[in-house]
């Protein structure tokens, strides 16, 4: 399935992915309009805290999905030879 | 005109429409944290005064991130409500009291010393023993050991307290081996005593804790669920182990069984004998079976958590 996929490949691919939808943002989109404030105030506690925990959670999962992407282990090419560097 | 009041609905459209603008928004509303790397975190913290209250704030909000997602979204807004280090403060002790009953934490400021869990070990070797716990005092004295003054300090001598935990030992054995209570009770006592159950909040002071050169105890989830089961297990000790004093501080009758029985032993170790069977009596409020009472069909966690040792005792 990811054979002859390339880093401009894994971008793209990476940059296609539906955002997801978080209860957060779900929540400032429908709250801040009616709020005076830059943040919404007035906000059942109980859905604050399943908001917060979805988004901490969900950011920690991206944190680590990046770490792995930056530590992606190199392939070596074996089929492949560089005249250039032959003895 | 119409246009420059249109202008922040409109910048606020725009950043809600961006996928990246708008999680760094709701990023910014309920997680805050996020935006201060753990080493920031760490460097502020170690790097300010110890009274410090901003930075004691940031290092509690990080722990509650990590392990109480209800109390740091709380905490959160209240900042936000403009609430003082104070109310901040007290809203985070109590509510992480309120969910972990056993931790006795009073005030951010010590969250840096580690999970504060109740330590319940007896020292019998620190002079300050006497007076904290007049009772092991008491029921040492049936095993022989007295506290004698040594360059000025009261306090046992270590000798005695080896001699009357190898008595002891075949005391807790013969208490195993009945399987019920109140033998149950006494083991957990004796256990307790002699730091014993193997248990860490029962067999160590936070004083033998610290100078015994072992870590704090991290805020980790691994830490907390083996604390919960710890501290679950702690209770059913000290709870058994004071109903066992009381009975022997109580009755005198149970009380001279105890000494009989302790003198049996220590005859047959100094005779050299390595079976000797006890008798111990009922508590006082058991009646036998056989007078038609009603016996509790919930198990008694006393007697279930003795069981465990009962292993060693065979």
């Amino acid at each position: 399935m990811f054979d002859h996929l390339m880093r401009d490949d894994l971008v793209e691919t990476l940059c296609r992915v539906e955002p997801v939808e978080l209860l957060g943002l779900e929540l400032l989109r429908r709250l801040r309009p009616q709020s005076p404030g830059w943040f919404p105030d007035d906000v059942d506690i109980n859905e604050l805290v399943v908001a917060t925990t979805e988004l901490v959670d969900y950011t920690t999962t991206c944190r680590a999905a990046l770490h792995r992407l930056q530590k992606l282990p190199p392939v070596p090419l074996t089929e492949m030879s560089v005249e250039e560097f032959s003895l | 005109m119409n246009s420059f009041h249109h202008l922040p609905a409109w910048l606020l459209n725009a950043l809600m429409a961006d996928s990246s603008l708008a999680l760094a928004q709701v990023t910014g509303w309920l997680d805050p944290v996020h935006f201060y790397p753990e080493d920031y975190v760490e460097d502020h913290y170690w790097g300010m005064m110890e009274e410090d209250p901003q930075a004691a704030t940031l290092y509690a909000l990080t722990i509650c991130r990590d392990l109480f997602p209800a109390v740091y979204t709380r905490a959160v807004q209240h900042i936000r409500q403009g609430a003082s280090f104070d109310e901040l403060d007290t809203l985070i002790c109590q509510t992480i009291n309120e969910q972990y009953p056993l931790f006795n934490l009073t005030t951010i400021h010590d969250m840096r010393y580690g999970i504060p869990v109740e330590w319940y070990g007896i020292d019998l070797d620190s002079p300050e023993m006497l007076d904290q716990h007049p009772w092991a005092v008491d029921i040492l004295a049936d095993f022989g050991a007295i506290p004698e003054k040594l360059r000025g300090i009261v306090a046992f001598d270590y000798d005695d307290v080896w001699t009357a935990w190898q008595t002891a030992q075949h005391v807790v054995r013969s208490l195993v081996i009945e399987d019920r209570q109140p033998c149950a009770d006494l083991a957990l006592l004796l256990l307790w005593l002699f730091s014993s159950t193997e248990n860490s909040l029962v067999d160590h002071s936070y004083e033998a804790w610290a100078e015994g050169g072992l870590e704090p105890l991290e805020w980790s989830r691994r830490t907390l669920i083996a604390l919960r089961e710890a501290a679950e297990q702690a209770q059913v000790i000290i709870d058994g182990a004071l109903r066992g004093l009381d009975l022997l501080l109580g009755d005198e009758g149970y009380r001279a069984a105890f000494r009989h029985n302790i003198r049996t032993i220590a005859q047959a170790i100094q005779r050299g004998r390595k079976h000797v069977r006890l008798s111990w009596p009922d508590g006082p409020g058991d009646r036998g079976i056989e007078d038609g009472a009603g016996r509790n069909a919930e198990p008694d966690p006393a007697v279930l958590l003795v069981r465990l040792y009962r292993n060693e005792a065979d």
